[in-house]
Formats: structure tokens, sequence, C-alpha cells
């Protein structure tokens, strides 16, 4: 730099200092709105994900109708030919004021609660190699339950109607419900993969998703069975899936 | 690996009063750069805590480029939509010299936005050129162009006080 560029330098440190911005005050704002803009881009990543699911469904039906060779019915195969083309919609997300927030629990406490939902105290700490994710929107720990692999999460998420849940878990199996208080309640397996049997119940409300999964190895993948079934069972699951207690 | 909400409030609260004096300077209004500041740690924060991708590899650059891309964008926009009436008088700023402060903002006013920000990152974040041209969105050679340009505009609305200014 040469002395005048020193000297603009010199110039502008000059007049900006002095500043006494409230740092705490901006940093607060900041992470504020941060967390605004992490929420409106999963509201928009989710609500892209409906809208191409609902297109693709839409377009699987569409296309055996369409006609030409490759497309046509086989023999004996009944067809309603008045079969209407459902257009996908998206529901809006859930207003703010129906939105609450997750209560603030430790990796702790989530064990600690599920044994208290569940009754027993076989929920241990997570080991080494199990996936906690400890973040303000978002939390999963993974968990040994009676040596056997389970998990608990939940983060936001806005869903908005047994249909689309359906829509969304056909490929998948399992099958969603509506609960009276407007919980829209998904349920899976047992499902047997990779040498390992898992179950487990998501639930949807107030804009977030609680899940709970068991499985009945100490891993969930290609680890041997230690039981016949998942420890934790489908309606226990549900206990912890749809427990008031996480949002405090 | 994500970094952690931790991580990232405490580099915010280190990098904060940094951030504000550049925004200060390129806004030149206490309450814009506030504003300027927490959108650009907004954009810093969502970045931070994506899992997917790498983690940002200089986040104190990134930072700085947030800022400065955050500035021109709103400059942009406030071009378009926004008709000043008149400018309602600002305090002097910074505390400590405001007579250096009210010179210089009045020179700096002088200046087109991404002059404004080509200055502050070179001369206040010691950004090299080639840095600034890739934060900026502009070639190396407008930048050296810019960067003439605005030093010869200051020397004229600050004149022989700059000198003086320089040894207050």
């Amino acid at each position: 730099m040469t002395a005048h560029d020193t000297g603009v330098t010199e110039l502008l440190r000059q007049a900006s200092d002095g500043l006494t911005p409230d740092v705490d005050r901006l940093v607060s704002g900041g992470i504020s709105r941060g967390r605004s803009r992490q929420r409106r881009a999963r509201i928009g990543t989710t609500v892209a994900s409906l809208a191409v699911i609902g297109v693709v469904g839409g377009l699987a039906a569409v296309v055996p109708h369409l006609g030409g060779a490759d497309s046509a019915p086989g023999p004996g195969i009944a067809t309603d030919g008045a079969t209407a083309i459902e257009t996908p919609t998206v529901a809006p997300p859930l207003p703010a004021a129906t939105e609450r927030a997750l209560a603030a629990f430790s990796t702790a406490d989530v064990i600690a609660t599920v044994n208290q939902i569940v009754g027993t105290a076989l929920a241990a700490d997570p080991r080494p190699t199990d996936t906690v994710v400890d973040d303000p929107d978002e939390k999963v720990v993974y968990f040994p339950y009676g040596g056997m692999e389970s998990a608990v999460g939940m983060g936001f998420n806005h869903l908005p109607s047994v249909a689309r849940c359906n829509e969304m878990n056909s490929h998948l199996g399992g099958s969603c419900t509506g609960l009276a208080d407007g919980t829209v309640q998904l349920t899976w397996g047992p499902t047997l993969a990779d040498g390992v049997t898992c179950q487990g119940v998501s639930a949807y409300r107030y804009g977030y998703v609680v899940w709970a999964n068991s499985c009945n190895a100490a891993a969930g993948k290609d680890s041997p069975p230690l039981a016949a079934e998942p420890p934790l069972s489908l309606d226990e699951l549900a206990a912890i899936a749809t427990s008031e207690v996480w949002f405090g | 690996m994500p970094r952690t909400s931790e991580e990232f409030e405490e580099f915010a609260v280190a990098r904060t009063p940094q951030l504000y004096r550049a925004a200060w300077l390129m806004c030149g209004d206490a309450h814009r750069a506030e504003d300027l500041v927490q959108d650009t740690l907004a954009k810093v924060y969502v970045r931070w805590h994506r899992r997917l991708g790498a983690p940002i590899e200089h986040p104190v650059a990134y930072a700085h480029t947030t800022l400065a891309r955050t500035y021109l964008s709103a400059q942009r926009r406030r071009s378009t939509h926004e008709t000043p009436i008149e400018h309602l008088p600002e305090k002097a700023g910074p505390g400590g010299d405001a007579a250096t402060g009210l010179a210089l903002r009045a020179a700096l006013d002088e200046l087109a936005p991404m002059d404004r920000a080509v200055l502050v990152l070179r001369y206040l974040e010691d950004v090299s050129v080639a840095d600034t041209a890739e934060a900026l969105g502009v070639s190396p050679g407008a930048v050296r162009n810019r960067t003439l340009r605005a030093l010869d505009r200051l020397r004229v609305v600050l004149g022989p006080s700059l000198r003086d200014l320089l040894e207050t």
C-alpha cells in the first residue's frame, strides 16, 4: 500500500473508532433472524417435496392412461375408465399461532423421558458410535434400549394432512391416521432389513414431527438379532412420539 | 460436521464490533448498520448450521463478504423502491472522533455504494484486490478502477482537510 493508501486505512479506522454497538442485542437479533430464515427454508423444502411427490404421483397415475401399446392394460385386469386424477394441492403452513416450541431437552433428558413414558429403566445413554444431534431446531438421539438400537428425534416439519402422509409414505410402507387432537400419526413396521427388524411411529403436530424407532439388534444394520422383535412395542413408540412432554 | 450453535455465538460476539464498524462506514447510518449486521449474522447462521456441504472454511472472510453483498443488494432495492425526501440528521456516530466521523461520512456519501464497499473491504478489512473482486462479483480491474475513483473523490471532497484529519 502507498502512504496515501495507509492514510485512508487510518482515516477509516479513526472515523469508526469509538463505535459502541450493543453486541449482545445484535447477536441475539442475528440468531433470531437466522432461525426464521432456516424455518422458512425448511417450510419451502417441505412444501416443494410435497409438491414433487404430488406431481410424481399424479404423473404415475396419468401415464398408464396416456395410450400407446406399452400403456395398454393387460387382459383380465379390470380398470376404471372414470378414475379421477386429483390435482395435487399443497396446504399452506400452519399459522404461527398454532406452532409450539420444542422444550429444551438435553440428551440425558431424552433418555430419562423415554424411561419415564415407558415406565422402565431400559433406555441407556448413547454409545460413542450413536448419532446425537442437539440443535435448537432439531434433536436426534440414538441410544440402546435393553441393549438394542432405538432412537427418538424431533424437528421442524409441517405435514398438512393424513392424505399427504399416506402419499409420502406409500412407497416406504406404513399407515397414517389422524388423531382426535389433530396429530397425524405414521406407524410403520415391523420391517426386516439388513437382517434387523425395526418399527417406528412418527407424530406430526404443532409444525413439528416427533419420531421414535426401535430395532431388535444392537445396531440397525448387519447386526445379529438379540430378540424376536424390537424391545419397544408400537404402542410404546406411539406413547413416546405423541407425548406432550416434548413441548414442555 | 456442522459447527455448533455455541461456536457460532462465540464467533458472532467476537466479530460483531468489526462487522458493525464496516457496516457503519458503508451505510453511514447507525440504524441501517445495525440492520445490516443482523441480516449478515442471520445469513452466516444459516450457512453455519447447514448439514450438507463443507463447513465455512474462512468464517471471518465469509461474514465480511456476506456483509458487503447484503449491503449492495439492499442498496439496489432502496434505489428502486425508495425516494429519500431528506436526510435525517445523524449524530456524529462514533463518540471518539466526531469531526473525523462527520467529515468522512460526508465524503463517503458522495460515493456510489459499490465504491464504498470496495473502500471498506480494501482499506478497513485489508482484503486483496482479487478477493474483493470475488466478494463483490466484479473483475479485479473494476476493483482497481473503483478504488482509484473513490480515492480521487475522497481527495476532492475532503481536500486539504484530509491531512488535518489524519493528524488529529
